[in-house]
């Protein structure tokens, strides 16, 4: 009976692991699309991280450097499938728009509409991972390389 | 490809180098002088390296370069004491864009560039402080959380020449 179970679970992740290799396209230049996914990363998470000082200010600053990390994205694709390159593009423009609404929404100072703008950044930017496989994906929270890794600064003995 | 100083960035440096140098010291005749390079990732907020050695009888001329293509980032290189990063990162949020991001006159800074953006090329020197890991950091609001790195400062050498 377990033995049975453990097959089926087994073909079962068989497929859903195929599916998802099928869905997510291989591009041309994968160092290229994964440097750029991790810069769009690295902007959104310097855009999130105005919260909860609350430096609404700084926004359109922040605003602007996604507008500029895209072109980033734009290049890595630039020789794909016109098919996946539409996919990328249009998934890219829908995250650049919800930038550009934390700008504008920025002036209200409406900490509810800001922090619901700046999520949705976040969730135009994973569906924008999602055109590709996991391995050119930025891990959440482990953008750094370096000793200590990740967001937060130096470890405890430095910081 | 050679990076390039713009007018402003050279009058930056120009002038912050002797800032640098009267603030810490002139070297002394026996110093040795030690060259240290230091970039940007690319675009993303990361030092490379993000380790850097010298000797604490070293007198160090740091080299930062910014090797961004896309994002005009502005960075800068701030090498802070041990144990100073949330009070170093607050005081220089409130010193603000006018004073490039970098508090005056902290004791707890220890030497600092110029801000520089994409493919320009910044420098200061300093005085090596004395044996053991001292933090250098991006001061610029928001990026010191990932853009920091190591500078491992080994006791002095004993030279026989």
């Amino acid at each position: 009976m377990t033995m049975r179970l453990h097959r089926g679970l087994a073909i079962v992740l068989a497929v859903l692991t195929t599916a998802t290799h099928a869905w997510a396209a291989e591009p041309k230049s994968p160092d290229a699309v994964k440097n750029a996914l991790r810069i769009l990363a690295y902007v959104q998470d310097d855009m999130a991280r105005k919260l909860p000082g609350k430096a609404y200010a700084r926004l359109p600053h922040e605003s602007q450097e996604f507008t500029e990390a895209s072109a980033a994205m734009r290049n890595a694709v630039a020789d794909d499938a016109p098919e996946l390159r539409t996919q990328v593009h249009a998934a890219l423009d829908k995250a650049v728009a919800a930038s550009n609404t934390v700008a504008q929404i920025s002036k209200t100072n409406d900490e509810v509409q800001i922090s619901a703008a700046v999520a949705a950044v976040d969730s135009a930017l994973q569906d924008l991972n999602r055109l590709f496989p996991q391995s050119l994906r930025p891990v959440p929270g482990q953008l750094g390389s370096g000793p200590g890794r990740g967001p937060g600064g130096p470890p405890p003995g430095l910081r | 490809m050679a990076a390039t100083v713009s007018r402003r960035r050279f009058t930056s440096l120009a002038l912050s180098a002797p800032l640098a140098l009267t603030a810490c010291g002139e070297p002394s005749a026996a110093a040795p002088v030690v060259d240290l390079l230091v970039e940007t990732d690319g675009d993303l907020l990361e030092f490379k390296p993000r380790e850097l050695t010298c000797h604490a009888d070293d007198h160090v001329r740091l080299t930062f370069r910014h090797t961004g293509k896309y994002v005009n980032f502005e960075h800068n290189w701030v090498l802070i004491m041990r144990g100073s990063f949330d009070a170093i990162i607050a005081a220089a949020e409130a010193a603000g864009e006018s004073a490039g991001w970098v508090p005056a006159a902290d004791r707890r800074i220890l030497a600092f560039t110029p801000m520089c953006g994409r493919g320009e090329v910044v420098a200061t020197q300093f005085d090596a402080p004395e044996a053991g890991d001292y933090p250098f950091i991006c001061t610029f609001p928001g990026h010191a959380q990932s853009m920091w790195g190591v500078l491992h400062v080994l006791p002095t050498q004993r030279r026989t020449s």
